[in-house]
């Protein structure tokens, strides 16, 4: 079975200071129908690029350098520009973190709603409303004959949340990607968020992209993670086995702030440092300024991205010495 | 993202600045346009031709030529000399705005930040009104007073420009105010003053430029306004709001007197413009993450 | 939005307590004593004098003259004029009132949809030929005065070419370099204002959305970043406005139109204070009252602030 989205060695550049820099390298990574995959990383790992990369949606300075993006199959490079219309918000639809910008201040909740209906089933405005009054219903916006009628300001920021989802929902995509959806959001409000996104899997069969720095909600979400540092795949593993015993020291870091109730810890733990900006990548394996394991290959050659037997992907010279002991007590 | 810290430090400093500059070219012609003009102005004593008031009734009226190089006005007198003092004067009087509103509204606006309480609220309030005037009204409404002539032009066009810069002092230094290191000067028993100039001050000066370059062309806009209604500078000194005036009746068979003034009068005002704007997207931190 | 209004009408009251003490002042502590003036040749006419002052309610206490001026303000009554002895201001200025405010409007009618249109083509033709272009068409015409302005145009359509009359107030040929000229700045201004906005709503998550969601470019920028951008620009015509009352002052004086600005800066040559003082006060009302009305449109066209966030 084709897989719902599928990217292929994804190289994207921006202009830099001086010539353009690449800002993600050879990533790949694919959803299959019904999966969840959560990519994981710090802000500025490259992950919302490959998102919008996957939606056409970047900006124009921004090059494709190489790669190709499969829709179910479909290379959305070589549709046209109406074609490329008709599929996103319809077939791939996408969330964002911050629902109160993302959404225009001055159209109501309903009627953001109604215009992907409008646009691309083609419903007259009376009926589109109609039709969101059901997608807010079922996203669990109470009273939502109510809330149809409502500006951005008057919603709290979970309703906000889910008229996004409602909007993204509206046409049944194949695949949803999800952009630190819950990011902004109270911890009480994140969970029912994740819930909802987890619920309209289970009914539609969609494809999920979860993209979050909180390994914590990809636990409770994602079939696998793909974890990303400067623009690199770094591992990439099925969920459990990666909590379980997972091969890159960037992982193993990751890990380790989670913060765990229950577990007695001194002080967070904090990963020394900072990511990299495109502009200075350093030379050899892009972490190895932070790695505690780092030996004179890691700081002078970049190791490719290994695929193991059982499908495990990791990109580490010394995963082999290093990458042992179980996280999870 | 951590990356645009490391970004924009990499940008800061002269050189930098300076390659910025020459890059756009706006703000490059704005500061050719203004040098021009400062220069005519500076050297104006040493190249006017003529003698700028010398009235000749023999020659009024005189096209472009060989005698005078922009003709002569209504009265015999070089326009090409008028033209150059006229730039003088202009700009004197531009001069003498900036330094009485940048002066008066630093302090104003300094002092509010720092005492607060009711002089703060009533700087506040002067503030809001007089924006809420038409500057050309407040100008007239002096002039009607005082009688038309450069000090009420001065006068009249530094009383609506200080509160603009009161402003930004103000809220500046209230923003400067909760930063670190004026909180360990205000420990350690820096008197106020001290506080105010030596820290504050150096802070506030790339923004107070900024306004200023910016405000530079609204005030020779301004004075050349009042000039050319009667109100501002008065014979027989020349400006080019004036010459404009007094060029307007002969506009059709002798226009040379009004068109070389207006385009005087555009280009140093275009030049000074351009250049404000190139100095504020250089300067001004928010702009420059675009 | 009730509140809203009543705070904006309260912003009014400084400003028109203002411009009453300040123009009070100014009728008061005027050079030369205005009777004297009008009294010209008939110096020792003791019986003239005293009748005058009177007339003019000069030999009243100062206090009693504010009372009387604020009352006879809200009546509408601005006294009598020092150029025409015993006429009364609002006869002199009757004629010109509704000129100038109809010279602005027609201005503003104009450079609106210029000044938008170019603003929003600079912002989607960024950083291209046209961009710049219009950027330095923008600065050019907000840094040339209106009467240097008027110079070129003058000359150049009115006489070299023919095509509109020079001066006089009687065809509405009249009056198009005189709107022309007044709108050229204010357009200019609508324009660099509306680019910088559109370029700023562009930026926008909610544009990004809108994307997202697979609309046209066409739907994306009309419906999705126009909308957003007049909503600001609104609150800027107020200002423009103002700027264009007082444009007409210089206008009316170039075109030798009779309206309150030409009224305006002839008083002040002829110590007609009175007058200057009703122009002064009129244009300072109209300047207050558009721009609370723009708050008042403002208001009821941003739903942030018509309608009260619940939650």
């Amino acid at each position: 079975m084709t897989d719902a989205l599928s990217i292929e060695h994804l190289t994207v550049s921006f202009p830099g200071p001086r010539d353009r820099m690449r800002v993600i390298e050879d990533v790949s990574l694919s959803i299959g129908r019904g999966e969840i995959v959560g990519l994981v990383g710090e802000s500025g790992s490259g992950k919302s690029v490959t998102a919008l990369a996957a939606m056409r949606l970047l900006a124009s300075t921004a090059q494709v350098d190489a790669g190709v993006i499969r829709l179910q199959g479909r290379d959305l490079a070589g549709l046209t520009k109406k074609e490329l219309l008709s599929v996103r918000g319809a077939e791939i639809a996408m969330i964002f973190q911050e629902p109160m910008t993302s959404l225009n201040p001055l159209f109501r909740a309903g009627f953001q709603i109604g215009e992907t209906l409008q646009a691309h089933l083609g419903l007259s405005r009376r009926e589109s409303i109609l039709r969101a009054v059901e997608l807010m219903r079922a996203v669990g916006i109470p009273d939502p004959e109510l809330r149809v009628a409502d500006y951005p300001h008057q919603l709290s920021g979970g309703m906000r949340q889910r008229v996004m989802i409602a909007m993204a929902m509206a046409c049944s995509p194949k695949v949803l990607i999800a952009d630190e959806p819950t990011t902004a959001l109270d911890v009480t409000i994140q969970a029912q968020i994740l819930a909802l996104v987890r619920r309209l899997r289970d009914d539609t069969a969609m494809g999920v992209l979860l993209i979050t720095h909180d390994l914590g909600v990809v636990a409770g979400m994602a079939n696998r993670v793909v974890v990303m540092y400067a623009g690199l795949i770094m591992e990439e593993a099925p969920v459990r086995d990666l909590f379980a015993r997972s091969l890159h020291p960037y992982t193993r870091l990751l890990l380790k702030s989670i913060p765990r109730v229950g577990v007695k810890t001194e002080r967070l733990h904090q990963i020394s440092g900072t990511t990299p900006p495109p502009s200075r990548f350093p030379p050899g394996c892009r972490f190895h300024p932070r790695c505690p394991d780092a030996t004179d290959q890691c700081r002078n050659e970049i190791p490719a991205l290994e695929v193991l037997p059982d499908g495990r992907k990791v990109r580490c010279w010394r995963w082999r010495e290093t990458g042992l002991t179980s996280m999870v007590p | 993202m951590n990356g645009n810290v490391e970004a924009i430090a990499d940008a800061t400093g002269i050189r930098d600045f300076l390659r910025r500059f020459v890059r756009t070219r706006s703000a490059v012609l704005g500061f050719i346009l203004v040098v021009l003009a400062v220069a005519t102005a500076v050297l104006s004593p040493w190249i006017t031709p003529n003698d700028f008031s010398r009235t000749n009734m023999a020659f009024i009226w005189e096209p472009p030529g060989q005698d005078f190089v922009l003709g002569t006005d209504a009265v015999g007198r070089d326009v090409l000399s008028r033209l150059i003092v006229g730039a003088a004067v202009s700009l004197v009087v531009a001069l003498s705005v900036l330094v009485i509103a940048l002066v008066v509204g630093t302090i104003v606006g300094m002092v509010a930040a720092w005492k607060g309480g009711w002089f703060d609220a009533l700087v506040m309030r002067t503030a809001d009104v007089t924006f809420a005037f038409p500057d050309l009204i407040v100008a007239i409404l002096i002039a009607a007073m005082l009688g038309p002539g450069i000090p009420t032009v001065i006068l009249s066009l530094a009383v609506v420009s200080w509160p603009g810069i009161a402003r930004i002092t103000r809220s500046l230094v209230l923003s400067l105010r909760s930063e670190l290191f004026v909180d360990a000067a205000i420990v350690s028993g820096t008197p106020a003053r001290t506080i105010l100039l030596r820290h504050c001050l150096p802070n506030i000066v790339p923004a107070l430029i900024v306004r200023a370059s910016v405000g530079v062309g609204f005030v020779v806009m301004a004075e050349a306004t009042l000039s050319f209604l009667g109100l501002g500078v008065q014979e027989p000194l020349p400006s080019w709001g004036g010459m404009i005036r007094d060029g307007l009746p002969a506009l059709r068979s002798e226009p040379h007197l009004a068109l070389a003034a207006g385009t005087a009068l555009g280009l140093t005002i275009i030049g000074f413009n351009l250049l404000g704007d190139g100095l504020r997207d250089l300067l001004d931190p928010r702009i420059r993450e675009r | 939005m009730t509140a809203y209004v009543l705070r904006r009408l309260l912003g009014l009251l400084p400003v028109l307590v203002a411009a009453i003490l300040l123009t009070f002042a100014a009728n008061r502590f005027v050079p030369g004593d205005p009777i004297t003036i009008m009294l010209g040749d008939q110096g020792g006419n003791v019986e003239l004098e005293r009748k005058l002052r009177a007339e003019y309610g000069l030999d009243r206490p100062v206090s009693v003259q504010f009372v009387d001026y604020v009352s006879n303000l809200a009546r509408g009554d601005f006294g009598l004029s020092f150029r025409y002895p015993g006429v009364p201001v609002t006869q002199v200025i009757k004629d010109a009132l509704w000129i100038s405010p109809l010279l602005a409007a027609a201005a503003l009618t104009l450079a609106i949809p210029i000044g938008i249109g170019l603003g929003v083509l600079a912002a989607l033709r960024r950083n291209t030929l046209a961009d710049t272009g219009i950027i330095l068409i923008l600065v050019a015409g907000l840094s040339i005065p209106n009467f240097a302005l008027a110079a070129f145009f003058v000359w150049g359509f009115a006489l070299k070419l023919g095509w509109f009359p020079v001066a006089g107030w009687t065809t509405w040929k009249h009056a198009v370099l005189p709107v022309v000229i007044l709108a050229i700045p204010a357009a200019a201004y609508l324009a660099r204002l509306a680019r910088t906005f559109m370029l700023e709503v562009l930026q926008q998550d909610y544009v990004r959305t809108a994307r997202a969601k697979g609309l046209s470019e066409r739907l994306v920028v009309w419906r999705h970043s126009l909308r957003n951008v007049l909503v600001p620009i609104l609150t800027v015509c107020g200002l423009i406005f103002g700027g264009l009352i007082t444009g007409t002052i210089v206008v009316e004086t170039i075109f030798n139109i009779p309206g309150l600005g030409r009224i305006a800066i002839e008083s002040i040559f002829a110590r007609d204070y009175p007058v200057t003082m009703a122009v002064v006060m009129l244009f300072t009302l109209f300047y207050a009252v558009i721009n609370f009305a723009v708050d008042v449109l403002y208001g009821l066209v941003d739903p942030r602030i018509r309608v009260e966030a619940v939650r």
